[in-house]
């Protein structure tokens, strides 16, 4: 990854970790080069910002110190599918070592934004993973930054675990070679870490959900990227697997590093498990913030159309619907 | 790290892939296809002969056959041509077959669903019919040098408007949308070449033969024809195999794996194209091969792309060169047009196939 910071480039990318608003003019045009200069990322950064002393509350803080970008920097966000603006500017860093989980209504537009941020959708607006913008990234580059767990990713018939988990190293195989020996260990590491050993000869389509599920996310770790976008990781599960599942997630983020942005609809989970929450409606940020900030009898109310008692939980506040 | 693994679990660190028990089979198949195309026949020669007159074939090898000048003949300048047009043609159609399979993430689809069989055939059709002169010569005549590239613009004007047709529904062309298109694309292609056929009865019994399908006895004349499509087609969609396999999980999960989920497709779709055509041009439509051999490979031998088009080259080739050889002894003097005996043999098959392993189609 080369420097192209200039001297304007870290201005603005300091400006940006400082918080400082940016006039949505200059962000409309991602594409355009000029916009693009946030990319200062200091050599052997990699790993400095990994901690997790900046993951506090609001978008300010996001990048631990002043020469790291952060692992994620979204602003004026906007997509359009099908022409209908699903996505309406959104603005949010991600420090890295952080969990942010979107939170929303359906139809609120969490999905479609976190799937522009993993790039396989055409946007306005820009986004910066670990400073680069993400239209700058080739596609094997960005493969190997971000690594997305669709909503109910697609089962290949009759496909081993194994081989499933291989894919993930697509992005390291050159265009005519094969898997290196580092692949396959970084699949069978990925393995190990999701306890998934035992089921590596078995057809993926034979296993349990939340069996597939940690299989997924078995894919996603041997990519081996410090991203790691889950779009409604839970939804299949029942509610002992949805906590095993998020577990383990938070376990591999502590390990690794890893920067996790999922969307979920189980606000209370949801809330135990992120250090920040983004509220979309209607496709822009409603509330953002620490759970107790956004998980607020009157917010839901208003957004969600719905009565709930929010009581304080152990590990965040804890949200009950109840019948009006 | 890996070696603790493969210790706990066996087989484990392996992926998925060309096995060599397979690829030892495609090349057994391979071999008793050609042995038996070449020995049976009109006139019965001794195998061992056949084997020993392959084995001169060989640079600097000279074995003692015990055949005759004419059975020597017959052997090189009649079957030998005639099996290797088999092998080329049956490994091209099953190949293209494995490919469109891949690409449109659909067990169904085949070179005749997505009408570039039908494109081929239009390019050929017209190609005959509208040659000055030689009006009704003998089906069994050298096709001309502008068959194949008349083949692959058809096939190629065929896959760009199942294309355009398939991306009319929206931005996103489904694979559904395409099989769809392919099969109004076909039905409209096919119409025109009966039009032209209808215009140009004078070359109908030609047309109507090649149509059948058939390896004509040409010589090595169609095998020098096809020889440059198919190395072309066969390094193109055999270097791909991996993409195959990363494009099962659908184009959006591939494209967040850093595949151009696009690009190799166009990559796929001309170079399966090609392919098809340079078949078409020389046997006309045979059926099938092109759906049963790699299907049939992916129950057998497993899901991975890997596996599937290599030895879709092998076993395509053989099933072909074996169904030639049906098509020339069974009826007698008369021969059967070779798409009949894929037909004949590989529909019931197929349903065989697909019932008894209803559990693992994709």
């Amino acid at each position: 990854m080369s420097r192209h910071g200039e001297q304007p480039g870290a201005e603005h990318a300091r400006a940006q970790q400082a918080g400082v608003g940016q006039p949505d003019a200059e962000h409309a045009g991602a594409q355009q080069p000029g916009a693009d200069q946030v990319g200062a990322r200091p050599a052997g950064a990699e790993q400095a910002g990994a901690g997790r002393s900046g993951a506090g509350c609001g978008t300010g803080d996001a990048g631990a110190g002043l020469g790291t970008p952060p692992a994620i920097a979204v602003s004026g966000l906007r997509v359009r599918l099908g022409g209908v603006l699903i996505v309406d500017g959104v603005d949010l860093d991600v420090a890295r070592g952080e969990w942010v989980t979107i939170i929303g209504p359906n139809g609120a537009g969490k999905s479609t934004a976190l799937r522009a941020i993993g790039g396989l959708l055409p946007f306005d607006g820009s986004i910066a993973l670990d400073g680069v913008p993400v239209s700058r990234l080739h596609r094997r580059e960005r493969a190997k930054t971000v690594a997305t767990v669709a909503q109910s990713p697609v089962v290949p018939p009759a496909m081993r675990v194994f081989d499933y988990v291989l894919l993930g190293r697509t992005p390291y195989v050159p265009p005519l070679g094969r898997e290196s020996a580092a692949d396959l260990s970084a699949v069978g590491e990925a393995l190990v870490a999701l306890d998934l050993v035992q089921f590596a000869e078995r057809r993926l389509d034979t296993l349990s959900g939340g069996e597939r599920q940690r299989v997924f996310l078995a894919r996603a770790l041997a990519q081996g990227a410090r991203i790691v976008l889950l779009d409604e990781p839970t939804s299949a599960l029942d509610i002992g697997h949805q906590q095993e599942v998020l577990e383990l997630v938070d376990r591999l983020r502590a390990e690794r590093g890893l920067t996790v942005v999922a969307t979920m609809h189980d606000l209370s989970t949801a809330g135990e498990y992120a250090d920040r929450m983004m509220l979309l409606a209607g496709g822009r940020v409603v509330a953002a913030g620490a759970p107790r900030e956004v998980l607020t009898e009157a917010v839901l109310a208003e957004h969600y159309r719905v009565r709930v008692r929010v009581i304080e939980g152990d590990r965040g506040p804890l949200v009950v619907p109840v019948r009006s | 790290m890996t070696a603790g693994l493969r210790a706990r679990v066996p087989g484990l660190a392996r992926p998925a892939g060309l096995r060599s028990v397979w690829l030892a089979g495609g090349i057994l198949a391979v071999l008793v296809a050609m042995l038996a195309g070449l020995a049976f026949g009109a006139v019965s020669l001794p195998p061992s002969g056949v084997a020993a007159e392959l084995l001169n074939l060989l640079p600097g090898v000279h074995v003692r056959s015990g055949l005759t000048e004419r059975e020597i003949a017959i052997l090189t300048e009649l079957r030998l041509p005639r099996v290797v047009l088999g092998l080329l043609v049956g490994g091209m159609l099953a190949l293209a077959g494995g490919a469109y399979q891949g690409v449109f993430r659909n067990p169904l689809a085949d070179p005749q669903l997505i009408g570039v069989a039908a494109g081929a055939g239009l390019g050929v059709t017209t190609v005959i019919s509208l040659r000055p002169g030689d009006a009704g010569g003998d089906a069994t005549a050298n096709l001309p040098l502008g068959v194949p590239v008349a083949a692959f613009a058809g096939a190629l004007l065929a896959v760009a408007m199942t294309w355009l047709l398939g991306a009319t529904g929206g931005r996103d062309r489904s694979p559904a949308t395409l099989i769809l298109a392919g099969v109004a694309v076909s039905t409209f292609l096919a119409a025109v070449q009966t039009y032209l056929m209808q215009q140009h009865v004078d070359t109908l019994r030609e047309v109507y033969s090649w149509l059948l399908g058939r390896l004509a006895t040409a010589g090595w004349h169609d095998v020098l024809m096809i020889l440059p499509y198919a190395a072309v087609t066969g390094a193109m969609v055999l270097t791909q195999r991996r993409e195959l396999d990363v494009l099962t999980v659908g184009d959006e999960e591939a494209a967040s794996l850093g595949l151009h989920p696009q690009r190799s497709r166009y990559l796929l779709i001309i170079a399966a194209s090609l392919g098809t055509a340079a078949a078409v041009s020389v046997s006309g439509l045979i059926g099938f091969v092109g759906l049963i051999v790699p299907h049939t490979l992916r129950l057998l031998a497993g899901p991975s792309y890997r596996s599937i088009l290599p030895l879709s080259v092998l076993f395509g080739g053989a099933f072909l060169a074996l169904a030639d050889l049906l098509a020339r002894t069974v009826g007698g003097q008369a021969e059967i047009p070779i798409g009949v005996v894929t037909a004949f043999f590989g529909a019931p098959f197929f349903i065989v196939v697909l019932r008894t392993s209803r559990a693992a189609a994709p």
